[in-house]
This record gives C-alpha cells, sequence and structure tokens, in this order.
C-alpha cells in the first residue's frame, strides 16, 4: 500500500469501507424494489394507471438508483477507489461482469437478428466464456496489473508495449461507448419521446456519474443491481405469459409505437454468412473478441486469485444463460406475431415495456463501465505503469478524464446524423473486430509464450487495428469481421517472427528478462 | 449458492468429488432441457423458431459447468503438481 492511501485512510476516518457482503444485499435490494414497483405498477394499471404514467414512475426509479448508488459508493481513499484490496467475491465481480457478456447492443441484436445470427452470436457468447476463464484469468492476476496496457507494459517491460496496447484498446472502446450510447438514446427515446440531445446528455451523465463518485466499486454496485434488473425485466414477461388471461385483448398504441422505434435494429446487425467457411470466420471472430474484451479483462483483476477469476466467469455464464433463455419470449413480445403469447402481453402493456427497459439498463451499464475503463487504461497506461497502489492524483485525472470523455461524447451523439438505433450495430462490429484482431493473439501469446520481444508484441498490437481501421474508413474494401479475422493472422505472424527469428537468423534469442531486472518493480 | 452446493476446499479434492459435481450438473441439464422441450411443446406457447434458440441458450450453462470444473480442475492441479505454466513467471523472470 502507497504512503498516500495510507496517509488517506488515517485523515479521511469518516470514508465508509464498504463490505463485499453489504454490497450484493445492496444490489439484491435494488433488484427486488424495482420488480416490486413493476407489480405494484401492474395492480395500479388494475385500478385505471395509465401505462405512459407508469413508465415514467419506472424511469424515476431508475435514476433515483443511479444516483443513490453513487451516493453510498462515494470515496476519497483510492484503495476504495481502484478495489486493490480485491476482497469482493467472485459472485459480485461475475454478476456484474454480465454487463461485458450482454451489453444493449447485443440483446439488441439477439433480439433481432435471424435464427443463425442469433445462434452464431449465442454461441460465440459460450465460447468466449470458456476462453476467458481458461486463458486469460490467470493473467491478469498480478499486483499493479488493472489493465490490459499494464499488463503489457509489466509483462515485456517496455513501456512503449503499453502504449501500443493504449492505441488498440482505446480504439475498441471507443467504439463500444458509442455503440452503447446508441442503444441506450433510442430505447429511452422509445419510452419518453424526448429528444435526442437531451437524452444524450443525461445518459451519459449519468454512466459517468458512478465512476465520478467512487470509481470501480461504485460502478460494481451499479452494474450488480442493474443485471439482476435486467435479469428481472426479461424473466418477467417469460413468467408473466405462463398465468395472464388469453381473454383481455386490447393492443395499445402506445406499445405499438414503441415496437417501431425499436425494430430498425434487425437491419444493422448482419452476421448471416453464405457458406460454412466465413460463417466459421464470423464465429472465431465473435468469440475472440468478446473473450479479449479490455472491460472484462479489467474486471478479472479484481479477483484475489485466478480460481477466483474463473469462478466469477462462470457467475456471469448464469446471469447469460438466464438471459439467453428468456430472451426469445422477450423477442415474441417485440415480434407481435397473432399468437396468444403476444396477445396476452398486450393486454399488459406494461410487462411489454419490460425488454425496452431490459435494453436501456444493459445499454448503460455497459456505456458506464465502458467510460471507466476507457479513462484508466488512459491515465494508469501514461503515468502510472509502474506503480502497484495508484494515488490520489491518479483518482482525480480519472474522475477528470472521464467528464472530458462524457462531453466528448454527447457532442459526438448529437451530430450524428442517421437515427441513433441504424448506428448502434455498425459500431459494434467496428468494437468487436478491433478488440479481436489487436488484443486477442497478443494476449495469448503475452500469457502463455515465453520470450517474444517487445517490438513483436507492440507490432503485434498494432498491426490489427491497422487493418480494420483501413476497412472502417474504407481503403480497404471487404466485411469487417472477415478482415478482422486477417488482421489476427497477421498479428499471430508478428508473435511467431519475433519468437523464431533470431533462432533462424543463429542470433542468440532477445530476452526481456534482462529489462525487467534493470527496472525495480512496484517502486 | 454453487459455492455452498459444492464449497470450494482448499484440500486436494477427491476424483469421486469431481465426478460428482459433473454428474450433478450434467443431470440438472438434462432435466431442465427435458422440461423445457415439455412445456413449449405441450403447452404450444412459443414457437419452433424460439424454442431451436432457447435450446442454444442453454450453451451458457454448458460453459459454467465447463468453467467450474476447469476451476477445480486447478485448484487440484495447483496443490497436488504445483502450479500451472503461467504461475512460473516469478521463476523464469
Amino acid at each position: 500500500m502507497s504512503l498516500a492511501s495510507e496517509v488517506a485512510r488515517k485523515v479521511a476516518p469518516t470514508t465508509r469501507k464498504v463490505e463485499p457482503k453489504r454490497i450484493l444485499a445492496i444490489g439484491w435490494g435494488g433488484a427486488v424494489l424495482f420488480a416490486l414497483a413493476v407489480g405494484v405498477s401492474l395492480l395500479l394499471r388494475r385500478l385505471g394507471l395509465e401505462p405512459a404514467t407508469a413508465t415514467v414512475l419506472l424511469s424515476g426509479l431508475v435514476i433515483a438508483t443511479i444516483i443513490a448508488a453513487a451516493w453510498f459508493g462515494r470515496t476519497l481513499t483510492s484503495s476504495i477507489f481502484f478495489t486493490i484490496e480485491r476482497e469482493t467475491p467472485p459472485p459480485l465481480i461475475g454478476l456484474s461482469a454480465f454487463t461485458d457478456w450482454c451489453s444493449g447492443a447485443v440483446l439488441a441484436a439477439l433480439l433481432a437478428l435471424t435464427l443463425t445470427g442469433k445462434t452464431t452470436l449465442a454461441a460465440a457468447i459460450a465460447a468466449g466464456l470458456v476462453i476467458q476463464a481458461a486463458v486469460f484469468a490467470p493473467l491478469m492476476q498480478r499486483p499493479g496489473i488493472v489493465t490490459v496496457p499494464g499488463l503489457f507494459t509489466w509483462r515485456t517491460g517496455a513501456r512503449r508495449t503499453g502504449l501500443a496496447a493504449l492505441v488498440t484498446v482505446c480504439s475498441a472502446l471507443a467504439m463500444f461507448a458509442v455503440a452503447e450510447a446508441f442503444v441506450a438514446i433510442a430505447m429511452a427515446q422509445a419510452l419518453t419521446g424526448l429528444d435526442r440531445a437531451t437524452l444524450a446528455f443525461a445518459i451519459v451523465a449519468l454512466a459517468a456519474l458512478p465512476t465520478f463518485s467512487g470509481g470501480w466499486l461504485a460502478l460494481l454496485i451499479t452494474n450488480l443491481i442493474f443485471t439482476l434488473t435486467v435479469l428481472f425485466t426479461l424473466l418477467t414477461p417469460a413468467i408473466a405469459m405462463a398465468f395472464l388471461p388469453e381473454s383481455a385483448l386490447a393492443a395499445d398504441p402506445l406499445l405499438e409505437e414503441m415496437y417501431v422505434a425499436v425494430l430498425p435494429i434487425a437491419r444493422t446487425f448482419s452476421f448471416d454468412a453464405e457458406n460454412v467457411w466465413s460463417k466459421l470466420v464470423t464465429f472465431v471472430v465473435l468469440t475472440t473478441g468478446l473473450a479479449a474484451m479490455p472491460v472484462g479483462l479489467s474486471r478479472l483483476a479484481l479477483n484475489v486469485n485466478s480460481t477466483a477469476a474463473a469462478q466469477s466467469v462462470g457467475w456471469a455464464s448464469l446471469a447469460v444463460f438466464l438471459a439467453l433463455a428468456s430472451l426469445p419470449v422477450a423477442a415474441f413480445a417485440f415480434s407481435m406475431e397473432g399468437s396468444s403469447a403476444a396477445r396476452s402481453i398486450e393486454a399488459q402493456p406494461l410487462v411489454g415495456v419490460l425488454p425496452i427497459f431490459a435494453l436501456l439498463l444493459a445499454a448503460f451499464n455497459a456505456l458506464a463501465a465502458t467510460l471507466y475503463i476507457f479513462s484508466t487504461s488512459i491515465i494508469r497506461a501514461l503515468r502510472r505503469t509502474q506503480r502497484r497502489d495508484p494515488s490520489e492524483r491518479s483518482m482525480a485525472s480519472i474522475r477528470m478524464l472521464t467528464i472530458a470523455m462524457g462531453l466528448f461524447l454527447v457532442s459526438y451523439l448529437r451530430g450524428a446524423e442517421q437515427a441513433p438505433i441504424d448506428l448502434a450495430g455498425p459500431y459494434w462490429i467496428a468494437g468487436i473486430s478491433l478488440a479481436a484482431s489487436g488484443l486477442f493473439v497478443p494476449l495469448v501469446a503475452a500469457g502463455w509464450i515465453s520470450r517474444v520481444p517487445w517490438f513483436a508484441h507492440a507490432s503485434a498490437l498494432l498491426v490489427g487495428p491497422l487493418v480494420v481501421g483501413l476497412a472502417i474508413f474504407g481503403v480497404v474494401d471487404g466485411p469487417l469481421l472477415q478482415t478482422a479475422f486477417f488482421g489476427q493472422i497477421l498479428s499471430a505472424a508478428c508473435i511467431l517472427t519475433g519468437k523464431f527469428a533470431p533462432a533462424i537468423l543463429g542470433r542468440k534469442p532477445i530476452d526481456s528478462r534482462l529489462s525487467i531486472l534493470r527496472r525495480p518493480q512496484g517502486s | 449458492m454453487l459455492n455452498r452446493l459444492f464449497p470450494p476446499s482448499r484440500k486436494p479434492q477427491s476424483w469421486f468429488r469431481h465426478a460428482r459435481l459433473i454428474a450433478f450438473s450434467v443431470a440438472g441439464i438434462v432435466t431442465f432441457v427435458a422440461a423445457l422441450f415439455v412445456a413449449t411443446f405441450t403447452l404450444g406457447w412459443i414457437s419452433t423458431t424460439a424454442a431451436t434458440f432457447m435450446a442454444f441458450s442453454l450453451m451458457p450453462l454448458l460453459a459454467l459447468v465447463a468453467i467450474q470444473a476447469m476451476a477445480r480442475m486447478q485448484e487440484f492441479i495447483t496443490l497436488r503438481f504445483g502450479g500451472l505454466a503461467i504461475d512460473t513467471w516469478d521463476s523464469e523472470e
């Protein structure tokens, strides 16, 4: 523990430390509160409450929850801000990691895609979970490694590798942030009908709030509450469908409007491939991209050891299973087919609104986490690479940078020309392509291949995003996911060249140990 | 909940315990799938497409079983044989 945080702990005794067990209780409490509010609204509906009023009440509850979580999670101590004590139990971390696997964009894609696309994405999520638990969980367990650039700096002993990783991580995270913000705005527009500029400002401000007040801990609480709420909102229609009577049939014009606003997202995602090879490539890129997502990797670093990290991924997969199993019913509500199920949801419009709430909350969660990891990666890679224990200066810089990124994001979101729902898909696919092509191969090499020189790591980190970037800006022609696969091959070629070229040329292998030995760790 | 059902032990666990964990998990999944398909096709409240996707949604559950088994095996290997390849970073560097 650094002197700074030691002093901060002594001079600020009023800053309470939140017990991990209490966080779980807070999470369940928040989710149960939301479920109770839904139940009360359903009962009041029988007495004549308008669905629009109920929606406003639920939105108010969500905003109050965010502000409450930010207030109770506030801290001035950097050890709590970064949760460096690693006392958080795996279930908490795993349930909040659901945010990374089933973000708003992923849920929207799963709702709206064709069966082939849906199954490809679901299979990729499952495979990605296993790969992350098996390959990446032991990677992030060193003291002081909290972000992907930090891992590369430590592993290769060269700060330049960390900076190369920073470029890749930030480009992927920027894409994810924009995609999630667009999904959140589209869903909030469907719910409230407000204009885009207002919603962009409100959503980004709320997403930056937990990071600003309490860092990782406040973010974990917020993510946990909304993960459980998303599971409730997806499971409630699924369970309610079995019990709701089929007799009371009344189509609600408000609901119909909302579904029309949400449905176009199907156009923007396209994982449907024509032959087996391109299907396989799509699956591989989605799997590796999801497994190497920087936010999820940083979450692994919160666990006390690699077994706990693997178990937290297990908890995430439990939450993912619950969401996926209840999604078809929510999709049924969206499709408005003439079945008895769709008709019974029409009879209770609030139940039909719940899936839209689920998408909004999932997107909000992912946006908040992405903003935090974005600013943490930058600050820790530029200023505090060698520190085990970040200081108050890092904490203050992260707070300021999050605000700046939020303002930048709002100005970008306001200026976009197309409808938010049309833009979410392309941005998410760009993000996953960048993560898959730039991060997966170097991360595997960092963990499992020894004696790879730093410049091989750095070029492997940069070559994938370069190729994908060329495809994004239209210099290279081709589907983004296929281009990302090509980038992965180039990246692997860089690593293998760095590993075997010295032996083939008959030189002594370049040993990264020397540079590490020269520089004392953890000072 | 899972940890309460199968508490992680600090001691090396017997093969019987691992086999029991996997058997319980597989039995649970088989029961769930059976219940799902019975509900789907007898009650008829969901389309065949949605049922197909629900079958695919079982994959994260299989992932959960695989991850839990891997975490246990990792504990087992670490305690019996002294760590995985990645734990040798310290000695290597």
